[in-house]
């Protein structure tokens, strides 16, 4: 029998097709693929949560950082600009900042080809009290908000800031400026 | 896919005008106005910005333009408010009236938004920032699986009938929202006391919340991120996509004849 929508075989409308109406067809069924897909994916998730280290894997080990305590101006001697990330262990933004914007190639690439990285780590809330260093650095460049970046000159001047966690292109961004003004 | 639902839901979208002027606003002239300002006045990228042009900004242009388009497969006047219900020639499967649905308002809400993406980078190139065609790229592209994700969620919600569910949805969005308008940052130096301390302690749950809710509920691919990261986030490719299916499973599951067959059961 001819389908009435002009279809042959009746693949697509079969309940139409076989003249009863809806007979083996109806709206209300679940596309096969849907729910195929829908498991497979939804299994790979949670073989994926648990099979996953439990340390992110972050760009930390790409960017040579020189602790605060340990930089003396004297080190820079390409006379690159600097960087300091004021950072806390505990900040939950400066986790974020390490795991995405840090694992950034072009990010990267930028800060180990025109900075000399410093990271400053406050650890007020841990031991009660920073290191003359740190505190001398939080109070130079008044850093009371974590993650924070500082670029200056190699003769200390203060080039730009950037306050909170940010995402890669927008750091990316922050810092090829920094060195069109630092370098002018 | 249904042509006829995906036109006339395109064009639901815009038929309220106050509807088109907040979007405008929320959508277009304050994030890239925002840009300008910051970047003549030589400012660095500030949050707030970074919220109005990534997944929060979708998420105005969502509530604001095309919340209303997830009902029923009518055609509304924009000045009567009259409904007529659309009437097919051939049936019609729930799961194409949902998947339909669902990229219309997504195609909708993404091109507004990945729009807003090429001012905010036309204006940077103005003011020389580096913004190469794989940057803008991954930008569009970013704010369309927003836009998609984004969507899905409030199309399961509103197909919903169970209200507790709604409820639910409706406050883990809300909380996400707020973690997500709060600045990304930690308050140096030791534990402030009586009201500023609590006031820290709360902000800092919000983002902690919206964060986790984000992950679970809400989970995006940062394609810019991706693109040149170190290591490819996998795991961030799979939770989006499970997510995803998880909302259409739960939008088609959840719609009845009634939804989509205007008028019967």
């Amino acid at each position: 029998m001819e389908p009435i929508d002009g279809t042959t075989g009746g693949a697509s409308w079969p309940g139409l097709a076989s003249g009863g109406a809806g007979a083996d067809f109806s709206t209300l069924r679940m596309p096969r693929l849907l729910v195929i897909l829908t498991a497979a994916f939804l299994g790979l998730r949670i073989l994926l949560t648990v099979a996953a280290p439990s340390e992110a894997v972050t760009g930390g080990g790409a960017i040579p950082w020189i602790d605060a305590r340990e930089f003396r101006p004297v080190m820079n001697r390409g006379r690159k600009l600097v960087v300091y990330e004021f950072r806390a262990d505990w900040s939950e933004p400066c986790k974020r900042m390490d795991e995405t914007t840090f694992a950034s190639k072009q990010v990267v690439q930028v800060l180990n080809s025109q900075f000399v990285t410093v990271r400053v780590t406050d650890r007020q809330k841990e031991d009660g009290k920073n290191t003359p260093a740190v505190s001398d650095l939080e109070k130079r460049f008044h850093v009371s908000l974590l993650p924070t970046l500082v670029i200056t000159r190699p003769d200390g001047g203060e080039v730009s800031t950037l306050v909170g966690s940010t995402s890669a292109l927008s750091t990316y961004h922050f810092l090829t400026r920094a060195v069109r003004s630092g370098s002018r | 896919m249904n042509r006829a639902i995906l036109k006339f839901t395109a064009m639901s979208c815009f038929l309220d005008r106050i509807k088109v002027v907040y979007v405008i606003f929320m959508g277009l002239v304050i994030p890239v106005g925002m840009k300008w300002e910051t970047l003549s006045r030589g400012a660095a990228e500030s949050q707030t910005f970074e919220m109005f042009t990534g997944s929060v900004g979708v998420a105005l242009v969502l509530t604001g333009l095309c919340l209303g388009a997830a009902g029923t497969s009518t055609s509304r006047s924009a000045y009567s408010g009259e409904c007529l219900p659309l009437i097919f020639s051939r049936p019609l499967t729930r799961a194409e009236y949902v998947v339909t649905k669902w990229c219309a308002i997504a195609l909708v809400c993404g091109a507004i938004t990945a729009l807003q993406n090429i001012l905010v980078a036309f204006v940077g190139m103005c003011f020389g920032e580096v913004w190469t065609v794989q940057i803008i790229g991954a930008q569009v592209l970013e704010r369309l699986l927003d836009a998609g994700i984004l969507s899905a969620a409030f199309l399961a919600t509103m197909l919903a009938r169970n209200r507790i569910l709604q409820v639910f949805a409706m406050a883990a969005f809300y909380v996400w929202l707020v973690g997500q308008t709060l600045p990304p940052v930690s308050v140096a130096g030791p534990n402030l006391p009586g009201l500023d301390g609590v006031q820290v302690a709360g902000g800092q749950m919000f983002f902690l919340a919206s964060h986790r809710i984000g992950d679970f509920l809400l989970p995006g691919i940062h394609v810019y991120e991706a693109m040149n990261a170190l290591n490819f986030p996998w795991i961030e490719l799979v939770c989006y996509v499970s997510t995803l299916l998880v909302y259409l499973f739960a939008a088609v599951a959840m719609t009845t004849r009634r939804d989509f067959f205007y008028g019967t059961d």
